[in-house]
């Protein structure tokens, strides 16, 4: 679509990629210059190699440019021809982040390049090296995928459209180094029978304590998580019966790739303010309720929707439905599958009437009960794997929905603040949209939105 | 000359001896002798390690003085102290079993060759840091003094002790408060290797006294009979409460300053000299000479402490180890239930 | 109870030991005449006469050793040096002879003898008057190490280790002989091998000892303003050590930061860090932390001192990296 030299403008097509979903088309998100372009048409690339090379306008070196970066298994720089790669379902793989002493040379580039990579984290120029030496990294999948939950069978029933379950692509974590968590927190985990790698570390460095673990525990109850570290498997040689919610899954997902062009966009949200921001709600306590990140992300995503409509939409052959009220679903596992409680009128909640319903929604998944309304009517859907310490994610469209949010978890990672390095917290969200209704565009701008209601979450109190 | 001064003491101190205690210096002197040289065959034997420092050839030192003072008379030592022990009446079975790190040892095979002790017998202990003892005699001294008890401390020490800031330190407060201290410089001319020329820069050690306001008197450390009377006179000035006084006895190890030492700074002549000066021969000589003693006296002497050596060395052959379970107890006195209230 | 300061609660320790044992005697550098270098002695002489509080000559290694054959020889002597950094001269007898003597004698000799001596920084007086040498003695097993940080404690424990038959290192802080407490009247005796729990916190366990425990309980009152609720644990005595009290403290909070005016490598810190890794590792959620003085000698300069010592500010900064 581009060749070297052209200049590239923010939402530009940069590339068609190919999966084995979906054909996407590659925006970019900077204006510059194409330097550079890595890979052949037709040729494949792990998720996190450079594919081309954006020199930013002012000119500066190539050493330091943002870069492109394939965004999954994906020929690059093809308008035609597009093959394909891998016959492995969704497989999202990034490449190992060894060189953590990198992280800081990283990070200087890291801020302005097209955050569409599964590994920001990774070093820029070791992306290069790496991708030939390591990637693809082995793609560990997740066990929550396969999550047991402890009981309320009567909530697992096929819920009826709009909210149908959404099946979350498969998440990668691969954090190479070694697991940072306190001798407390290890204790505490080994004790809950709880897989650290799940855990998200808030404490110096990174390193899960007590404190993350019991948050963890407390959230995981709240969702009727339990034995996540156990995926649930089949015994080999046998076969299975589909449940009636695995048939709904299996046919609405099918339907969803089948009949929506999904494309997507990431973003890097600095997530220090909200951090600040929850741990002073816990301090002074100045709402009755328990604000979760949860909690936060569904507000932040409920003003953004206020202000692009089109994302909360739907496609229809008649024409495209605005909704009138923005109803959020939020995708939790239970027993083989999937239920998505749905808070409705989100732009009506103040941030603790959204805890509290959230709250609510939680108790009933936990002692059974829902009503109807309680599983239908979602406008919108979140995924948040936060919680399973996922560094991004892309989930499928519920339909008829025309776009789902992916939350991934909070991490450290290098940024630059004032001109300094310096490690951040920050958080990759993916927003998958229906092409038929929602242009690159638009779904740039509604995830930038939502990163900058986190970023500025004192907005989000009012 | 000093030594010919002293050589009239000498007699003196024969004259006022009766058989009996003269034919005793000879025994124990003998005694050490022998312990000596056992003590050497089973360090090469490896029945006995570590460091081990042999008395023989300063045997009339240690008996010298020794006999000079009354039982419950205090004595100080150093790490060459064998013979210091044995002359305050240690049993040479607990010596030699120490020797050999038995839990029959004078100090549960926890000291060894270096820290013979007897609380009973008021052999205060061989300390192993040079001039080490010093400051230790002198607040046994205090001791002493504060209770107004009239015995006297009696202190050994080498000639590489002078040169220590203890040495001069500890003649400073014993002298300042008049404490009952008799220090003893075993002069053997040898401070491990060094000579004492090499050392010091005032040779004749004696007169270190002078700046500390005490007696100071050189006497032939090789003749029991000298010792004895110059130790006799200092102790009594100190029970008098005149304070300390100090002697050096001017002697030779016979062997070089530990067993692993060869002692090659040293000519084979001046060794030569030396033992025909032998503390133990001279005495038996002398004895022999006034018809203090007979002939089959001093051999029933030689041969009944050849029995008690041997017995001494079977005894520590024969006895236990200290229990592994001892380790980590004696370290502190509340630990091992001799604290008092 | 009378509020009296560190330096009278320790005058009338003395005063009543003396009173109690004849053979209870004092001795040191300036101890009589002059009252103490740090008028911890004031008065004494007065009352018991020369022979039961003895000035001496400047002879550190004579003074302790002829205390070491005083204590063998019966008595009960109560040393002092004048400051610490002068006891480096003594070395060799509390070393060589005092901390051994009960043992290489095969527990037939014992040594009953106090040495006093203080010590720590804070007044401008250069590399050789500003040390904290506690760790020395710790690192020597057969010496107990005793070091108050109030007035009570300091009679308490003087008059307990007077009372008991080991050689002591009792060391006192030149920064706490004005600060005044409350001290039980009478007899009072604190027992050897028991901490202090000066504050009561669930987030974080500030473990110290002598003048940093005011640091310490100054730095508690600091984070209590930061929501961050951290206990105060006073040693007392390092030999014997009440590691009981601290583990114990430690798995409730999960969190340790030892405060001390050693030098931070190989001090009394370090050993007792290492003894909470191996006691309470599994309920340790951030490593033991270090607030000590910086590894220099002491700088004269003001601002400096005051830099290279451990403070509050530095406990609370501590603390929260550990959270």
């Amino acid at each position: 679509m581009k060749r070297p030299g052209d200049q590239v403008h923010h939402g530009d097509a940069l590339a068609e990629v190919e999966t084995d979903k979906a054909d996407m088309v590659m925006e970019s998100f900077d204006d510059g210059v194409l330097e550079e372009i890595r890979l052949k048409e037709g040729e494949s690339a792990p998720v996190g190699a450079v594919i081309a090379v954006l020199r930013p306008l002012n000119g500066e070196s190539a050493a330091t440019a943002p870069r492109a970066e394939a965004p999954a298994e994906a020929p690059a720089d093809a308008a035609t021809a597009p093959t394909l790669s891998s016959a492995r379902p969704e497989r999202v793989t990034t490449l190992e982040p060894s060189r953590r002493r990198r992280r800081s040379e990283a990070a200087s580039a890291s801020r302005g390049r097209q955050e569409v990579d599964a590994n920001p984290a990774a070093d820029q120029q070791g992306a290069e090296d790496d991708g030939a030496e390591t990637a693809p990294a082995r793609p560990v999948v997740h066990p929550a995928m396969s999550a047991h939950p402890s009981a309320a069978p009567t909530a697992i029933v096929a819920p009826p459209a709009p909210s149908q379950a959404p099946a979350m692509e498969v998440a990668v974590v691969t954090d190479g180094s070694k697991l940072r968590a306190s001798p407390l927190a290890r204790r505490a985990a080994e004790e809950a029978g709880i897989d650290l790698a799940a855990i998200r570390g808030t404490g110096p460095e990174g390193r899960i304590t007590k404190r993350d673990v019991d948050n963890f525990i407390r959230e995981q109850q709240l969702f009727r998580f339990r034995r996540l570290v156990a995926p649930r498997e089949g015994l080999p040689g046998t076969r299975e019966e589909l449940s009636k919610m695995r048939k709904t899954i299996a046919n609405r997902m099918a339907q969803s790739k089948r009949e929506i062009p999904h494309f997507y966009v990431t973003v890097e949200v600095d997530m220090e303010e909200v951090v600040r921001l929850k741990k002073s709600l816990e301090t002074t306590e100045l709402f009755d309720q328990n604000i979760t990140y949860n909690d936060i992300i569904i507000k932040a995503t409920a003003l953004a929707l206020a202000r692009y409509t089109r994302m909360n939409a739907s496609y229809q052959d008649e024409g495209i439905v605005i909704y009138p009220n923005i109803n959020i679903g939020m995708a939790v596992a239970v027993e083989d599958g999937l239920i998505v409680p749905v808070i409705h009128n989100c732009e009506r909640l103040t941030l603790p009437q959204i805890a509290e319903a959230a709250r609510r929604l939680v108790g009933k998944a936990a002692r059974g009960g829902f009503s109807g309304d309680d599983l239908s009517g979602a406008t919108f859907t979140i995924s948040n794997m936060g919680m399973l310490g996922v560094e991004h994610f892309a989930a499928v469209i519920v339909p008829p929905q025309a776009a789902i949010l992916a939350v991934s978890a909070v991490k450290d990672r290098p940024v630059v603040r004032d001109g300094q390095v310096v490690v951040g917290k920050t958080m990759m969200i993916t927003v998958a949209c229906d092409h038929r209704i929602i242009d690159g565009v638009v779904g740039a701008r509604f995830v930038n939105e939502i990163k900058r209601f986190l970023e500025n979450p004192a907005s989000l109190l009012v | 000359m000093a030594l010919e001064r002293e050589k009239h003491i000498a007699e003196r101190a024969l004259l006022t001896m009766d058989d009996v205690q003269i034919i005793d210096l000879y025994r124990r002197m003998v005694l050490i002798r022998r312990f000596e040289e056992k003590t050497a065959e089973m360090y090469s034997r490896g029945k006995i390690t570590g460091f081990c420092h042999l008395y023989a050839g300063e045997e009339a030192v240690a008996v010298g003085a020794i006999a000079a003072l009354y039982d419950k008379d205090y004595v100080v030592s150093t790490y060459r102290e064998h013979g210091h022990c044995l002359a305050k009446g240690a049993a040479p079975r607990a010596v030699m079993a120490e020797l050999f790190g038995k839990a029959t040892g004078i100090s549960r095979g926890h000291g060894g060759s270096m820290h013979l002790f007897d609380a009973n017998l008021r052999f205060m202990g061989g300390y192993a840091i040079v001039g080490g003892g010093l400051p230790i005699a002198a607040g046994l001294g205090l001791a002493v003094k504060y209770r107004e008890e009239p015995e006297v401390v009696c202190c050994f020490f080498g000639d590489g002790a002078l040169p220590q800031g203890a040495f001069h330190e500890s003649l400073n407060l014993a002298s300042l408060w008049k404490l009952p201290v008799v220090f003893i410089c075993e002069n053997n001319f040898y401070g491990m290797g060094t000579m004492v020329q090499n050392a010091i820069c005032q040779e004749e050690l004696y007169r270190f006294a002078e700046p500390y306001k005490m007696p100071g008197v050189r006497v032939d450390g090789m003749n029991v009979l000298e010792v004895y009377q110059a130790t006799v006179e200092a102790a009594a000035r100190a029970r008098e409460g005149d304070g300390p006084s100090l002697i050096e006895a001017v002697t030779y190890r016979f062997r070089g300053h530990s067993m692993s030492d060869p002692a090659e700074y040293r000519s084979r002549r001046e060794e030569r000299i030396w033992q025909e000066r032998d503390p133990i021969k001279q005495l038996r000589r002398k004895l022999l000479q006034d018809r203090r003693a007979d002939e089959n006296q001093l051999t029933t002497v030689e041969t009944e402490v050849n029995a008690i050596i041997e017995d001494a060395v079977r005894f520590a052959e024969e006895s236990p180890e200290p229990a592994l379970d001892t380790l980590g107890k004696l370290v502190y006195v509340e630990d091992d239930g001799t604290a008092q209230s | 109870m009378a509020e009296i300061t560190y330096r009278e609660a320790l005058n009338q320790a003395l005063r009543e030991e003396l009173d109690h044992d004849e053979r209870v005697f004092i001795m040191g550098e300036e101890v009589g005449y002059f009252g103490g270098a740090f008028k911890v002695t004031d008065g004494l002489l007065a009352t018991f006469g020369e022979k039961r509080v003895r000035d001496t000559p400047i002879s550190e290694l004579t003074i302790v050793g002829a205390g070491v054959g005083a204590a063998m020889g019966g008595l009960k002597p109560i040393v002092e040096l004048m400051t610490i950094n002068f006891g480096l001269l003594a070395f060799d007898q509390i070393v060589n002879s005092a901390a051994k003597i009960h043992y290489m004698f095969g527990g037939n000799a014992k040594v009953p003898m106090v040495i006093r001596a203080p010590q720590g920084a804070g007044h401008q007086l250069g590399a050789q008057h500003s040390q904290s040498l506690e760790a020395y003695f710790l690192h020597c097993p057969g010496l107990r190490v005793v070091i108050p940080a109030t007035p009570a404690d300091a009679k308490g424990l003087l008059k307990s280790c007077v009372r008991q038959d080991d050689p002591v290192m009792f060391l006192e802080h030149e920064s706490l002989y004005g600060v005044k407490g409350e001290v039980p009247d009478g007899e009072h005796f604190v027992p050897l091998g028991q901490a202090n729990v000066m504050r009561e916190g669930k987030d974080v366990t500030l473990i110290s000892y002598s003048k940093c425990v005011y640091d310490a309980i100054a730095a508690a009152e600091a984070l209590e303003n930061e929501g961050i609720d951290a206990e105060v644990i006073d040693l007392r005595t390092l030999n014997p050590l009440d590691i009981g009290t601290v583990v114990e403290s430690v798995k409730k909070t999960a969190r340790a930061i030892m405060v001390y005016e050693g030098w931070r490598t190989g001090g009394a810190g370090a050993e007792i860090a290492a003894q909470i890794y191996e006691a309470a590792f599994d309920h340790l959620d951030a490593p033991v932390e270090r607030v000590a003085t910086l590894d220099t000698p002491m700088p004269y300069n003001a601002r400096l001192e005051r830099a290279a010592l451990p403070s509050a500010a530095q406990i609370v900064q501590a603390a929260e990296r550990l959270m």
